[in-house]
């Protein structure tokens, strides 16, 4: 197979299925207009209130925003019903943060674990952390909930979802190379494989380049959660908030880079979701102004 | 430098917190994950941090980067050089309370985490302080080899590996130039009338080095059409643009985003006169 290089991405053709299918290309694949035409959903909710000054969130509107996705992923109407769908009462729940650089902020942190003791889950059974203290590495759990920040990465184009288990690797930088592409060799763990119920990227104020270092002039209080259960399909529209937050910040395309293939390789190689976004069926809910997808 | 001398006491009103922690090569990854990746592909020594509080104020983080050379040094901070020109080091941009600075070898990183008109009051007094005792260093003279006419200037970057290059500009999956901390490379956007060019220059270590980077290019990049007899090249790809290719010595330029083939001819006819 021939490298990979920066003329695929120029093609608007099946050769630049992973730029197209990531919104990298110039043709920008519609995500599915109907749940039944799609294999997952994925929720994006956004409320202005999140973060009143535009930098200190409102755990209460968080909590309640979160509440909300989670009701409307799981088809419930109540959050209690609406959480216990993917959290029962006898699990360990993990809820596996970024606390370095960008990191999940505590109000999101909260309105997760807030979610799974209306779950049924004790305050003793829920773990939360990161790098050494990721739950799962010292202590068992049962179900994870992935819950990493929204940002650009130097290294990976995207340092979300997927990324966000590079901890759980034996030896996380020997999974640098090739633009971070085999990021999903993380999830195969022992200790986590097949344990995550959740994803909640916590996309209050994310940041669109020079990632994971705190770069100010690169965040901006979009003011969103987004939610879902398949952790491609939930990069995958991570990233496309990033490139056209992106576009719009430069006035021309201005492509994450180096490409995000990590996320394309984990839907064909590790099979753990879908890149696709004709096969993603994004709801969109709450304050819509600048959503950008 | 020694850190603890360094780093000032006091500033604006924010003192120290803490000792000041330092990171190797081999330890940099336990303070910043893979962002260390940055550095150490700019022959990163260490970095010293130190943490400044104030009460009613926003915490202040100083980094201090050590590297091995202010070629180097230059080379980070160029990787993101706008910003408000506050007046300290031999370069430095702010912006949004993050202040970025660099001065001989070193390279300096140093946030506020809210922006306010005391925060940055502080971060600059501290900037200034660990700036006064280091002597000015040499920006790398390669720098020269990139031709002025069209130049937009705060677009320069200066890198030497394939992981730094792709992060800026993403070309190919295998390090097809043969980029290495050996090489000098260089990128750049030139604005003429109405257009855009991007410039990749690259200096190798041996012409046989360039010649083999120019085959690789060729083979990969421009999929194997076969190379005219001259130096260089101009190769129409996807959308219309135009590639171009020329190699002089232990130099290689590359010309992408061209919109017409006399542009293209331009840029590489001002290049040649500068290699």
């Amino acid at each position: 197979m021939a490298p990979f290089t920066r003329r695929d991405f120029l093609r608007d053709t099946a050769a630049g299925a992973v730029g197209v299918s990531l919104g990298l290309s110039a043709a920008q694949t519609a995500f599915a207009a109907d749940a039944a035409d799609a294999k997952t959903t994925v929720v994006l909710i956004r409320d202005e209130a999140a973060m009143a000054d535009g930098k200190k969130p409102n755990a209460q509107v968080v909590e309640a925003m979160l509440d909300k996705a989670v009701c409307r992923l799981s088809g419930k109407d109540d959050p209690t019903a609406a959480w216990k769908t993917y959290i029962k009462a006898d699990d360990t729940v993990g809820i596996k943060v970024t606390v370095y650089m960008i990191s999940t902020s505590k109000e999101v942190a909260g309105a997760i674990k807030a979610g799974a003791k209306k779950a049924g889950v004790p305050d003793e059974r829920i773990l939360t952390g990161d790098k050494g203290n990721s739950p799962g590495k010292k202590k068992p759990v049962t179900a994870l909930i992935n819950a990493p920040s929204l940002k650009a990465h130097h290294m990976s184009g995207i340092g979300c979802v997927i990324k966000n288990y590079i901890v759980y690797h034996a030896k996380p930088s020997s999974l640098h190379p090739q633009s971070c592409s085999e990021l999903g060799a993380a999830w195969q763990a022992d200790s986590i494989k097949g344990k995550t119920r959740l994803i909640v990227v916590d996309g209050l104020l994310p940041l669109f380049d020079k990632g994971p270092q705190v770069t100010p002039k690169y965040r901006w209080p979009y003011r969103g959660l987004v939610v879902g259960t398949d952790p491609v399909a939930v990069d995958a529209v991570c990233l496309r908030i990033i490139q056209a937050k992106r576009n719009a910040f430069k006035g021309e395309p201005w492509p994450v880079s180096p490409p995000p293939k990590s996320v394309a390789i984990a839907d064909t190689k590790y099979h753990l979701g879908t890149s696709d976004p004709a096969k993603i069926h994004l709801v969109k809910l709450g304050w819509q102004k600048d959503a950008l997808v | 430098m020694r850190s603890k001398t360094h780093f000032p006491a006091e500033a604006n009103g924010w003192t120290r917190a803490g000792d000041t922690r330092v990171f190797g090569r081999d330890t940099v990854f336990d303070y910043m994950n893979g962002a260390g990746e940055l550095y150490l592909a700019y022959d990163f020594q260490r970095v010293h941090v130190q943490d400044y509080v104030r009460d009613g104020g926003p915490r202040i983080v100083a980094e201090a980067y050590e590297m091995a050379s202010s070629q180097d040094a230059f080379g980070v901070f160029s990787n993101d050089p706008e910003g408000e020109d506050v007046g300290v080091g031999q370069g430095n941009a702010y912006a949004v309370g993050l202040l970025c600075m660099w001065k001989g070898a070193w390279f300096f990183r140093i946030l506020a985490e809210s922006d306010t008109l005391e925060a940055k009051a502080a971060v600059v007094a501290i900037a200034r302080t660990l700036a006064e005792p280091i002597a000015d260093g040499p920006k790398p003279q390669f720098l020269g080899r990139l031709p002025s006419s069209h130049l937009e200037t705060v677009s320069v970057r200066y890198f030497h590996t394939h992981v730094t290059l792709n992060s800026l500009y993403y070309l190919a999956d295998g390090n097809i130039l043969g980029l290495s901390p050996r090489t000098e490379a260089a990128l750049a956007t030139y604005r003429p009338s109405g257009g855009k060019l991007v410039l990749l220059l690259v200096r190798h270590p041996s012409a046989r080095d360039a010649q083999s980077a120019y085959r690789e290019f060729s083979r990969v990049y421009l999929k194997d059409k076969p190379p005219p007899d001259g130096p260089r090249r101009i190769e129409t790809i996807e959308g219309g643009q135009q590639v171009g290719v020329l190699i002089k010595d232990t130099f290689l330029a590359l010309v992408f985003e061209a919109t017409s083939r006399d542009a293209c001819q331009r840029l590489l006819d001002d290049v040649a006169k500068h290699l």
